[in-house]
């Protein structure tokens, strides 16, 4: 009995085991990718063209007064947010490598009872978050959340 | 104007003052309405210009793919696009001023989405891409690779990665949009391998519509064709753009 009960342990071992390496060692099925198209063309983590420039005193940066220059603020709006941060405090919705984590940023959120996007139109009640690089002032990122007076086309 | 108003309250009337848009955006796209987990295209930087100036610095031009999803409002869409432009973009060292914005020239890529909130709210939001030749072919690609994750590639290198809940696109959009009738572009000025993922596998375009001058898409007179094979059909898979 003994060794009946030893031999189907030690098969349950050498089956679970098997299993194991079904599961474990299996490849992960690879993406596809568009016809004609060499996997091997993908770079996935490319390095960043912003890099972490964390260690650059402020003095070298775009001044806060120049930063709060990127968008007039009317009276009935309101500026709820003029921060020097990085670029890793301000990704929420993703990430992207082109840019460092450690990459110096103003970050500017402001509300708006009416606000212009050159792109988009009017939107009301918009709430507005601009992000630029603090070394060049570049754009980075730009947010708007609120109703829009026009529907994009791509919307529809 | 005021005693019009006043005249019109007395008599118990109210006139609805509807904002204008600044600027009627103008497309020339063709369409692709199938269900998929990825959209691909491949074009030539052709000579292209927004006629950005110090003079309009509020003008843009793009060349772009969007992919649209069914959105939480309404029978509106969300989307994710990938892209190439030409013309302003907000900047805080900029010289020039648009809609109380300082802004600059800007002739480079970007990526960005657009999704609704069940109570009519549009967030969108836009990352300009540099570090890409601004010359030869180029290729555009979208394309769910996880649950919840989707990435937007230029030239096969992931320009975003974006937390995404949806599991399919709805629609795929290849062309043109403008917010000016001063933008122009060279010819010959073609899009080619309009590709979908569809249960795991890339396939070409075997169909698709226009939205142009021909359907009221441009007003600019901008219109679009979809390729011709060999043996005289047409070829979803590509697309000749003129003005």
């Amino acid at each position: 009995m003994k060794k009946i009960v030893l031999l189907v342990t030690s098969l349950g071992i050498v089956f679970s085991v098997a299993a194991a390496g079904v599961i474990y060692g299996q490849p992960i099925p690879p993406i596809p990718r568009p016809q004609g198209v060499d996997p091997n063309h993908y770079v996935e983590n490319p390095a960043p063209v912003f890099p972490d420039n964390s260690a650059v005193p402020s003095v070298n940066l775009v001044p806060r007064e120049k930063a709060l220059e990127a968008v007039e603020i009317p009276s009935d709006a309101k500026l709820l947010r003029l921060d020097l941060t990085t670029w890793d405090q301000t990704e929420q919705e993703g990430e992207t490598k082109l840019i460092a984590p450690g990459r110096q940023v103003w970050i500017l959120e402001a509300q708006f009872p009416e606000f212009e996007d050159i792109r988009y139109g009017m939107f009301k009640d918009a709430r507005v978050t601009l992000v630029f690089d603090a070394e060049t002032g570049q754009l980075l990122k730009k947010k708007v959340v609120g109703k829009p007076t026009r529907i994009p086309a791509v919307a529809q | 104007m005021k005693s019009v108003f006043r005249f019109l309250s007395s008599i118990g009337l109210s006139i609805a003052i509807v904002a204008t848009p600044a600027f009627a955006n103008q497309y020339d796209t063709v369409k692709n309405a199938t269900n998929n987990e990825g959209g691909y295209f491949s074009a030539p930087n052709v000579s292209m210009s927004s006629n950005w100036s110090s003079s309009f610095p509020c003008r843009f031009l793009i060349k772009t793919h969007w992919l649209a999803y069914n959105g939480a409002y309404a029978s509106y869409k969300d989307w994710i696009e990938v892209g190439r432009v030409h013309g302003e973009v907000e900047d805080n060292t900029g010289t020039y001023t648009c809609s109380g914005k300082k802004v600059k020239f800007y002739d480079a890529y970007y990526t960005g989405y657009g999704i609704w909130d069940a109570s009519g709210n549009l967030t969108i939001t836009e990352w300009p891409v540099t570090g890409f030749s601004t010359t030869g072919t180029h290729n555009y690609q979208i394309q769910r690779t996880g649950s919840a994750q989707w990435k937007a590639y230029i030239d096969f290198t992931t320009v975003r990665t974006f937390s995404w809940n949806q599991v399919n696109a709805v629609r795929h959009d290849i062309g043109w949009e403008t917010n000016t009738s001063a933008s122009t572009w060279s010819t010959p000025n073609y899009s080619s391998a309009h590709e979908l993922l569809i249960s795991g596998t890339w396939q070409r375009w075997t169909t698709g519509y226009k939205s142009d001058a021909s359907n009221g898409g441009n007003s600019l007179g901008w219109y679009v064709k979809f390729g011709t094979n060999a043996n005289g059909t047409t070829d979803h898979s590509k697309a000749e753009y003129y003005r």
